[in-house]
């Protein structure tokens, strides 16, 4: 079988110079739901 | 429902299946139809996938759980976010390189056609049960709130879904859920304002957090370490991630929404908003099915939430022993209703002593009200033999019926349409253009056009469709619908995820090893799963999530152990 190909442009995503920072970003808010929700059960059990 | 309501109801549902067929109505080459053009915006791309993800059992079975079981279930989706990345640095580049339809094509291209096949083969089945699943989940309950034949319903979301699907393929599909995530997230943000101004006089917001909390509904993380355990911090962010890596990475479904994008940038960015938004959506979702179990602690709730099977015990020789444990549950209720009350006083007081007394009161009581809740569901199954005793999904939306005001009810009856149609046209869609690119196109018909590809994912769209409702009119109901369309996910993904992982991280491993491996694999998650059902799994009793993990897993171990027999 031989397969179509293209040349992938890997671009930037908006407000961030590397997807690396983008990955941390989704990283950091889920470390800080996390934080949030051990407290917010904590607090009110 | 009142005249409003169906006005409501039917024409948000109306109004989107015309919206679908117009906007698409240009469709006609096999790019636009299975990949939506290649020019879809990354949100509309994140919402695709949101859409995708949030069935109707997602709005009925999770207010339902948080009322029972609490919070805790919002933990599963804490891998999403990690499984979202790993896919947006290994799957993605990939798949925008090859420029392929299906997950499963680049299968052949990395090892040989049969192992495309099997991947094929097993996302066929197991997807094609999960959209019976989808449109039969609503189903049964609207029919039961609607006082609709239950096929009649199923026969109502499938056509409406076909209709737009077939028509408009994967641009129907993208444009349509734009619009179904708004009827979605709006009928829920107003279902959530209503749920908390219904509370009474005098108890405010942060009274109903003090009760959800001392009755032990606000558990949200929970870090012991348990493999029986099926939702916690630990389930979530290892069991899941294989759960979530294999449905949002090698599941058509959800391959064919980001493929739509114009770039990978886009594709990623779509995947990086779900990434971000699915936890909290889904922690407001369970908040509220929190806050109905508040509501009910002042307002007298049923002693089971499903009236249609409610009312076929009254007709049975059980109605009066049924109506005295009514009373009795009423009874317990007004004591409760005190115990809730002497609970508030004393968080107010901020009497740490007298909160504890009241709490472990108040518990008591909830034990003894969850102990008549049990008998009446014993007394069901004794009264109408095969009736449904599991009321959970019913939580909600006998809430949203007897308590939000006219013109609500007809919303949010559109919202769980919506979420059905949503996820059922992504269904039919992935499976139609599977079956059209690596069956019929791969095997049976290599030298057609563009035209005749076309016309044959529409009839193959049409006929899973019609295999859909099929499917929805012979299930029965599952102990919880949303456990059951993770199960059958747990069954079969982690096999595909683990071919996926041979693919792209061990490139010495050739098509036959892996190809074994994964039918042996198949295999023994099947047999692991029967053996956990029958209580006799030994060192393998665990949490169906678990199935994922170590079903991805056995995939790589087999396929090495394989490579280096064959080597010898």
């Amino acid at each position: 079988m031989t397969e179509e190909t293209r040349e992938v442009d890997e671009g930037k995503p908006p407000f961030f110079d590397s997807w690396s920072k983008m990955y941390a970003l989704v990283m950091g808010v889920l470390a800080v739901l996390i934080l949030l929700f051990y407290l917010f059960t904590e607090y009110y059990s | 429902m009142s005249t409003i309501d169906w006005i409501v109801l039917f024409g948000t549902l109306i109004s989107i299946v015309a919206y679908g067929v117009w906007k698409t109505r240009g469709t006609k080459d096999m790019d636009g139809y299975l990949r939506g053009g290649s020019d879809v915006k990354w949100w509309a791309i994140g919402l695709s996938i949101m859409a995708t993800q949030a069935s109707a059992i997602t709005f009925l079975s999770t207010p339902g759980q948080a009322y029972n079981d609490g919070m805790g279930f919002i933990q599963f989706y804490f891998g999403l976010p990690i499984a979202m990345i790993l896919i947006a640095v290994f799957f993605l580049p990939i798949y925008y390189k090859l420029k392929v339809y299906t997950a499963y094509e680049y299968l052949e291209t990395r090892f040989d056609m049969k192992t495309r096949m099997l991947a094929a083969f097993i996302f066929l089945i197991q997807r094609g049960l999960g959209a019976g699943i989808t449109i039969y989940a609503p189903s049964i309950i609207l029919s039961s709130l609607l006082d609709w034949d239950l096929r009649a319903t199923n026969i109502v979301i499938g056509v409406l879904v076909i209709i737009y699907t077939v028509s408009g393929g994967t641009k129907a599909v993208t444009q349509t859920q734009k619009i179904q995530m708004g009827v979605m997230m709006g009928g829920m943000v107003l279902a959530g304002i209503f749920v908390i101004t219904s509370l009474p006089g005098g108890v405010g917001f942060g009274d109903a957090l003090q009760v959800a909390g001392k009755m032990d509904k606000l558990n949200v993380v929970d870090f012991e370490f348990d493999l029986k355990n099926r939702y916690s911090f630990w389930s979530g962010i290892t069991g899941a991630v294989f759960l979530f890596m294999s449905y949002f990475g090698t599941d058509q479904s959800q391959v064919q929404r980001y493929l739509s994008g114009k770039s990978l940038s886009e594709g990623r960015l779509g995947l990086m908003m779900n990434g971000l938004l699915k936890v909290p959506m889904q922690f407001i979702i369970l908040f509220i099915g929190a806050m109905v179990f508040v509501f009910y602690q002042y307002n007298q709730p049923p002693v089971f939430f499903n009236d249609t099977v409610k009312q076929q015990v009254y007709e049975t020789e059980y109605a009066d022993d049924f109506r005295a444990l009514e009373s009795e549950y009423e009874l317990v209720f007004e004591n409760k209703l005190e115990a809730v009350n002497e609970l508030t006083a004393a968080v107010d007081s901020e009497n740490e002593i007298a909160i504890a007394s009241a709490r472990k009161e108040l518990n008591q009581m909830q034990a003894q009200s969850d102990e008549i809740r049990d008998q009446a569901k014993d007394m069901i199954a004794l009264a109408v033999p095969g009736a449904e005793i599991n009321d959970k999904d019913y939580v909600f939306m006998s809430f949203v019926t007897n308590v939000l005001p006219i013109g609500i009810v007809g919303l949010l009856f559109a919202v769980i349409f919506s979420a059905a149609m949503s996820s059922t046209s992504s269904e039919l869609n992935a499976l139609g253009g599977t079956t059209t690119i690596d069956f019929y196109k791969r095997r049976i018909k290599q030298d057609g056009d563009d035209l005749h590809y076309l016309k044959s994912s529409k009839m193959f769209t049409l006929a899973w469709g019609i295999l859909a409702i099929i499917i929805a009119s012979t299930l029965s109901l599952f102990e919880n619908l949303i456990q059951a369309v993770n199960l059958i996910g747990s069954l079969f993904y982690p096999t595909v995820l683990g071919i996926f992982v041979v693919a792209f991280f061990f490139k010495s491993i050739k098509s036959n090893a892996v190809f074994i491996a994964a039918v042996i694999s198949q295999l023994l998650i099947i047999l692991i799963h029967y053996l956990n059902t029958q209580g006799t799994a030994g060192v393998f009793t665990m949490g169906f999530l678990w199935y994922n993990a170590l079903g991805c897993i056995m995939v790589v171990i087999f396929s090495f152990v394989i490579k280096i027999i064959r080597d010898k």
